[in-house]
């Protein structure tokens, strides 16, 4: 089998350019650090089988960051029949250097001018023919989106593969530098490419002049953020909710009678174990669907370029992007998302940075337990107030936990350069076999590490520890000198890590502990908690260790089991600080 | 007239005159097309100390002004 490596700078079209290729969906954007799970895909090519292989998009091959190193790294060791190199027909002159480099390693090489139909949008005329000859590669112009171009660079693909060739690795040292490869670029693109004198008046510069408007840009972008929103839970929740729906009713219908023969202890492991873990798991799954196709659409439209000149003034401070911004909002809603969501992000030190603050935005699941709370512990007029403050507490402990890590994971913040690209109208294909993927990848992860965090609380609940005691109790008496004091009763730790499974079932779990049905829990919580006792617990609700389904997204972006324990022990450790400090002080002063 | 990239106006047009930046951003510059000789024009200043954007060629590129700072213009026509 031969292979091929696939390798552009990042905003070429070349995932597109690969899925149209293969067949196969990947997904738009580049993200460091991936060394294994680089997208492959067979073709046949000229009668012989082609391994295609995606490297991360580079800007040159001779810089140092973490993509640049990926990609130096897999065409040194990898034995290459060839590299395609895709290059954004709008912007050959930055991009040619990056040819001249490739082709200086001496592997075959094939240069692709993708966004032909967008260069001419914009006025650009391109002669492929005389870059090939000055090149000495075939060069061809294609628009992989529209399938300009699409037969020509099949018979060249066809023609390269059945081409007897040894496989080689790329020659690095060869590689001449950034500087040297701009210079021997410059003269290439004379007569074979050229801007109009004056780029037309576009539609992309006028919605700019709104949308990055010095005062008019913030709100803007403010109602662009809320549009998503509620875009995502809109059309979101009701499924959320109608699946929930589903699979309880599978569980009564099928599930219930299925396992009847069982003895109860099974019978409850199955049920309230297994199953819960594995339904919670797939509640998320039309959330994240929904979120990822609007994220889709606000990333590959461009947005995000404008929404990070936005808010970039403000994340500069806490060490973090603008993209940084996009994310924490997002973590209102649900938080996995917008773990995922970092990876817009280039520099490692950046993303988990984010990925560290965004547990802090109160997520909706999170809210609800708020929002219970203060409508039962405080008056009507009272509980906004309450409510205010938690938010504004959670943007608080958000930065401030940017501003004391920041020097320890934050990247280097002057070389924050980001393309603002066109606007473009993503096609609707495209985002939905992006969401359809990253949800199949959180699925697969989220299913082992949740199915076994629910099935341990289940045994914590279950087994018994004598004296009639569960070893939930035993848990809260064990926990009882941490607890104590922050104000928090032992018979409540069972509830906190409940809520550490999934932050949904809190309130229930609380309703199990005082042992009335949930519609009798506020006269519950009256009775047994002060309102000191019960805002403590609140606090710490909200704070410590977000849920298992979080967690598992931070283990995976990050890949580093190490940060996922240290977000999880600085969250949970923070919470009880602020706790003690609010509990302590409250006692004090009535 | 020389003077910084940060300090042009919006709208102005400036050839790169000196790079004072590590070589690692130099080389992450150069690969945005902020090189020496090479022409740019300033298209927007975010508020509040917030980034510029740059139009290179065909290319519009959002900075940050500390990395403005070090970059030498000559104002062009």
């Amino acid at each position: 089998m031969k292979h091929f490596a696939l390798i552009g700078l990042p905003n070429t079209g070349k995932s597109t350019l690969f899925n149209r290729l293969t067949g196969l969906s990947q997904r738009v954007g580049n993200w460091p650090g991936l060394t294994v799970g680089l997208a492959r895909a067979k073709l046949l090519l000229g009668g012989k089988m082609v391994e295609l292989v995606d490297l991360p998009g580079v800007h040159d091959l001779s810089g140092y960051s973490d993509d640049e190193a990926v990609v130096r790294e897999v065409l040194q060791t990898g034995d290459f029949d060839a590299a395609l190199l895709v290059l954004n027909a709008s912007q050959l002159d930055r991009q040619l250097p990056l040819a001249v480099q490739l082709i200086a390693t001496s592997l075959p090489c094939r240069v692709i001018i993708n966004m032909a139909d967008e260069a001419k949008l914009l006025g650009i005329e391109i002669r492929p023919e005389v870059l090939t000859e000055r090149l000495g590669v075939p060069v061809l112009l294609v628009s992989a989106k529209r399938g300009q171009g699409w037969p020509a660079l099949l018979d060249e693909l066809n023609r390269l593969a059945a081409e007897p060739t040894a496989p080689r690795h790329a020659d690095l040292d060869r590689v001449p530098d950034n500087g040297a490869a701009i210079a021997a670029a410059e003269g290439t693109l004379s007569d074979g490419w050229q801007l109009p004198t004056l780029l037309p008046a576009r539609w992309s510069a006028r919605l700019d002049n709104w949308l990055m408007h010095p005062w008019l840009g913030v709100p803007l972008f403010f109602v662009v953020m809320a549009a998503l929103f509620n875009a995502t839970y809109l059309i979101g929740t009701p499924l959320q909710d109608g699946l929930g729906e589903l699979l309880d009713a599978f569980k009564v219908q099928a599930l219930v009678p299925l396992f009847a023969v069982l003895p109860a202890i099974v019978q409850s492991l199955l049920l309230d174990g297994v199953w819960q873990g594995v339904s919670t798991v797939l509640t998320f799954a039309p959330i994240l669907f929904v979120f990822f196709t609007l994220l889709a659409l606000v990333e590959d439209s461009g947005y995000l370029a404008r929404a990070a000149y936005i808010t970039d003034a403000l994340m500069a401070k806490l060490g973090l992007d603008g993209r940084g911004f996009v994310m924490q909002l997002m973590g209102f809603g649900c938080n996995v998302p917008a773990v995922f969501g970092t990876r817009v992000m280039r520099e490692r030190g950046q993303r988990l940075l984010s990925m560290l603050i965004i547990p802090f935005s109160l997520c909706s699941a999170r809210l609800q337990v708020v929002v219970f709370f203060a409508s039962v512990l405080f008056t009507p007029a009272q509980a906004p107030w309450v409510l205010t403050g938690l938010y504004l507490l959670s943007f608080a402990v958000a930065i401030g936990t940017a501003w004391l890590f920041k020097r320890r994971l934050g990247g280097c913040s002057e070389g924050f350069l980001l393309e603002i690209p066109p606007y473009r109208l993503p096609g609707l294909k495209h985002m939905l076999t992006r969401a359809t993927a990253e949800v199949r990848a959180f699925l697969q992860l989220a299913f082992n590490f949740i199915l076994i965090g629910c099935v341990l609380v289940w045994l914590l609940t279950h087994i018994p520890a004598g004296d009639g005691r569960t070893l939930a109790d035993a848990f809260g008496q064990v926990m009882a000198p941490v607890l104590d004091p922050i104000g928090i009763p032992p018979q409540l730790a069972v509830a906190l890590l409940f809520g550490f499974v999934a932050k949904e079932v809190l309130l229930g779990s609380l309703a199990v502990i005082y042992g009335v049905p949930e519609a009798g829990l506020g006269a519950a919580l009256t009775t047994h908690l002060d309102w000191v006792s019960a805002m403590s617990f609140l606090i710490f609700a909200l704070t410590y260790t977000p849920c298992l389904a979080t967690v598992a997204a931070i283990r995976q972006e990050s890949r580093s089991l190490r940060f996922t324990v240290l977000s999880v022990v600085w969250s949970t450790g923070l919470a009880w600080m602020l706790t003690l400090l609010f509990y302590q002080s409250a006692r004090a002063l009535t | 007239m020389g003077t910084t990239l940060d300090r042009l106006p919006i709208g102005g047009l400036g050839v790169i005159r000196q790079l004072t930046m590590n070589e690692e951003l130099k080389q992450r510059a150069a690969a945005f097309g902020l090189r020496l000789g090479g022409k740019v024009k300033l298209l927007r200043r975010a508020p509040f100390g917030g980034p510029l954007v740059v139009a290179i060629g065909g290319t519009e590129l959002l900075l940050r002004r500390a990395l403005a700072r070090g970059i030498a213009v000559e104002l062009a026509a």
